[in-house]
């Protein structure tokens, strides 16, 4: 049978981040702290990877369905957004694009630096 | 009817319903522009307007839905689980990458809101655009930006790296799986990671690293910044 156990695991995790994140007074995110403790967890084997492998992989899958709510309820921000709408979508679409590639030129670079390096030792 | 869509389950169904139609379509078409969230997105918003329904009514059911997001992503844990010797053995351009990443997006953001001459207020609000969206209404609130506007950016960020990181990987001419899946994960957040995991296995775990990465890095940037 297909358990709910490593559901409960899940969201058992997310909770112990939740109290986690107000306690710690650094400001990380819930879902980053969640990742960490299922990491963790799964590298000490406290919880082997075959018993998350079916319910893990089928909530990665459908992941991005859990930001439509948010999404929708851009709606109601539309007075706010009325007059910079244009600047504002042109912003966030370059700035990201501009990120996108700043940091897919950097970690190139890094790599080629350390396999010159790494080439020399050799 | 009113009374029959004041239940959660409304909310609920249409989102899962649309969600398909736009997971069906992006495997018809194969294009990253059939987005299944945008596509989702157009079409629940399509409906509440053509039924003049309420974004509260429709809420109840999102909720329901929202709430899945934590235990959802907390699965990217098992995602890096699975290619970390890989991860230890790049580090160094993980560490590198989503810094100069996390600067880059601060840095284009802040500049493009001045050239647009944008407010103060709407500037802080885009500030922390690129990271995921509980922690960048505490930082866009804390700098005096507006949460609601945040809250828009991060989702324009997210899609914005969900539809087109394939075609700048092709632009780019980029092979490496390192610097595609670190480049998605610092510019646009869990949204993006989604768009990674499909390309692999790896990209889809360097993605989840960065969007840790930068987000932490993105907090104590803006303390300095």
């Amino acid at each position: 049978m297909h358990s709910l156990f490593p559901f409960g695991v899940l969201v058992g995790f997310g909770f112990i981040a939740h109290i986690l994140c107000s306690v710690i007074p650094f400001p990380i995110p819930e879902a980053v702290i969640a990742m960490l403790l299922v990491f963790a967890a799964l590298q000490t084997k406290i919880f082997p990877e075959e018993k998350l492998q079916r319910t893990g992989s089928f909530l990665l899958a459908n992941l991005s369905i859990c930001f439509l709510p948010a999404i929708v309820q851009l709606m109601s921000y539309a007075d706010l957004l009325k007059d910079i709408w244009l600047p504002f979508l042109v912003v966030c679409i370059l700035s990201t694009v501009v990120t996108f590639a700043v940091t897919a030129g950097t970690v190139s670079l890094t790599l080629r630096l350390m396999d010159k390096k790494g080439g020399k030792s050799s | 009817m009113t009374a029959w869509i004041d239940s959660p389950l409304f909310g609920v169904t249409l989102s899962i319903l649309c969600f398909c139609v736009g997971q069906w379509i992006f495997q018809k078409t194969k294009s990253p522009l059939a987005n299944p969230l945008v596509i989702a997105f157009i079409l629940v918003v399509l409906f509440l307007q053509a039924f003049d329904i309420s974004l509260e009514t429709y809420q109840k059911g999102g909720d329901i839905i929202s709430f899945f997001l934590l235990p959802a992503t907390a699965c990217l844990g098992l995602q890096v689980y699975r290619v970390w010797p890989l991860i230890k053995k790049a580090w160094l351009p993980i560490l590198v990458g989503c810094t100069v990443g996390s600067l880059t997006a601060i840095g284009s953001t802040l500049l493009l809101c001045r050239m647009f001459g944008l407010t103060e207020a709407i500037t802080q609000s885009l500030f922390p655009k690129s990271v995921t969206t509980a922690i960048a209404i505490e930082i866009a609130t804390e700098r005096g930006g507006i949460a609601s506007i945040t809250v828009g950016a991060v989702a324009v960020a997210g899609i914005t790296g969900a539809m087109l990181s394939p075609f700048l990987v092709n632009v780019l001419k980029l092979k490496n799986k390192t610097a595609i899946g670190l480049a998605i994960g610092t510019s646009s957040h869990a949204l993006g990671t989604t768009r990674a995991m499909e390309m692999g296995k790896e990209e889809g775990a360097m993605s989840a690293v960065a969007l840790s990465a930068s987000a932490v890095i993105t907090v104590i940037l803006s303390m300095f910044l």
